[in-house]
């Protein structure tokens, strides 16, 4: 079954410090929203864990914003 | 019986400061003091060898123990960055500098992060056969050899610093290290490798390893031991960078007052980082136990607990 932004959203929430900000667009780049690298690898390591699947770093480098993750989270799964 | 008399630390006092660097890797100043944690690192002198730093942490131990270089049985160093290239070992080097006895055993373990609590087990091993009395356990590996000052991975990170254990046969007041567990990912030690071409580190690959098996790894070794989480009054884990003993304790529950972190004025100093977090507390009395866990290149972990005697 195919995963929703609001999936990846409760993720991301436990991924970030406390301080992060709450709400993301799902079409802007995480980069914007304040995430550090560290953040975002922490978070697609959780997604990682998550559903199974595994984020080479060539992927990652494709992956910048939350609809970007879950299409690519999506195909993986379906 | 073996025990763990007493730690003896050196850090060269030298300092490279990171934050004039901040604009050149293009990182923020909350970047580097939140999530790497290192504001200056520890350099030794050009001229200074691995051994020099070794026996400098010898005088410290030797200051705090009263114990002589004759009086010693076996010497192992724990380095991947040895006098020269490693031919003579370190530890004869060490051996001739501290003037230690003639018939002393002396050898290298080549081991990273996680070095010390692997010294920590072949030195007991050394005192329960019976092949020495006491031994001396030192870890240096002054990255600063390899690192390339340009590298954005690895730059801002390792700092220089050394450690000398005393470890004896004796039944007196002294720590126990035991409840030993090893652990590998060796499909994945290209991620920390001295190439050709200089050190390199995949940043992403040792930073999922942490957060993965070493939480789990700690879980083990409390199972393993038949101890909670409570029963440990502090959490001796490798100072990687800020972020990922951060990591750690946010996947594990630990309290975050049980898991030091200050490596802020002295950077990553691989195997010695849990000696030097571990020598003065060994006079703390309120603290009687210690979880002990090194991870890094192999990508290996290693965790064992010491209660004092």
């Amino acid at each position: 079954m195919a995963i929703r932004l609001e999936d990846l959203t409760v993720i991301l929430l436990e991924a970030v410090p406390p301080e992060a900000p709450r709400a993301y667009d799902g079409d802007a780049p995480l980069t914007d929203a304040g995430l550090d690298s560290l953040d975002v690898s922490n978070f697609l390591l959780m997604v990682e864990e998550k559903y199974g699947i595994q984020i080479s770093n060539e992927e990652i480098e494709t992956l910048n914003t939350l609809n970007d993750i879950l299409a690519f989270v999506n195909a993986r799964i379906a | 019986m073996t025990r763990i008399v007493g730690i003896g630390t050196y850090i060269p006092g030298d300092r490279r400061d990171n934050r004039p660097l901040c604009a050149t890797f293009d990182i923020t100043p909350d970047f580097l003091r939140e999530k790497i944690g290192v504001l200056e690192r520890a350099r030794k002198a050009d001229d200074e060898e691995t051994s020099d730093m070794c026996v400098a942490a010898f005088r410290d131990l030797a200051e705090r123990t009263g114990i002589g270089a004759i009086d010693v049985d076996a010497v192992i160093v724990v380095t991947q960055n040895p006098d020269g290239r490693g031919l003579p070992h370190t530890a004869a080097a060490v051996h001739a500098k501290i003037g230690a006895n003639p018939r002393c055993a002396t050898f290298d373990v080549s081991q990273g992060c996680a070095g010390f609590i692997y010294g920590l087990s072949i030195a007991q091993g050394l005192l329960a056969g019976g092949s020495a009395r006491r031994v001396l356990l030192m870890t240096c590996d002054p990255y600063s050899k390899i690192v390339d000052p340009a590298d954005r991975n690895t730059a801002l990170l390792f700092g220089d610093g050394a450690s000398a254990t005393l470890l004896d046969d004796d039944s007196g007041p002294g720590w126990i290290a035991e409840n030993f567990r090893f652990g590998m990912l060796s499909g994945e030690r290209g991620a920390l490798e001295a190439k050709p071409d200089g050190f390199f580190m995949d940043g992403r690959g040792v930073f999922n390893f942490a957060a993965i098996h070493v939480s789990k790894e700690i879980g083990s070794v409390l199972a393993d031991a038949g101890l909670s989480l409570d029963q440990i009054d502090m959490f001796a884990l490798h100072q990687g960078s800020k972020y990922i003993v951060d990591t750690i304790v946010r996947r594990m529950g630990l309290p975050r007052e049980k898991v030091p972190f200050e490596i802020e004025h002295v950077g990553n100093t691989v195997s010695s980082s849990i000696p030097l977090l571990v020598a003065d507390r060994l006079k703390d009395t309120n603290i009687n136990t210690m979880l002990l866990c090194g991870f890094g290149v192999g990508l290996s972990l290693a965790t064992c607990i010491l209660h004092r005697t």
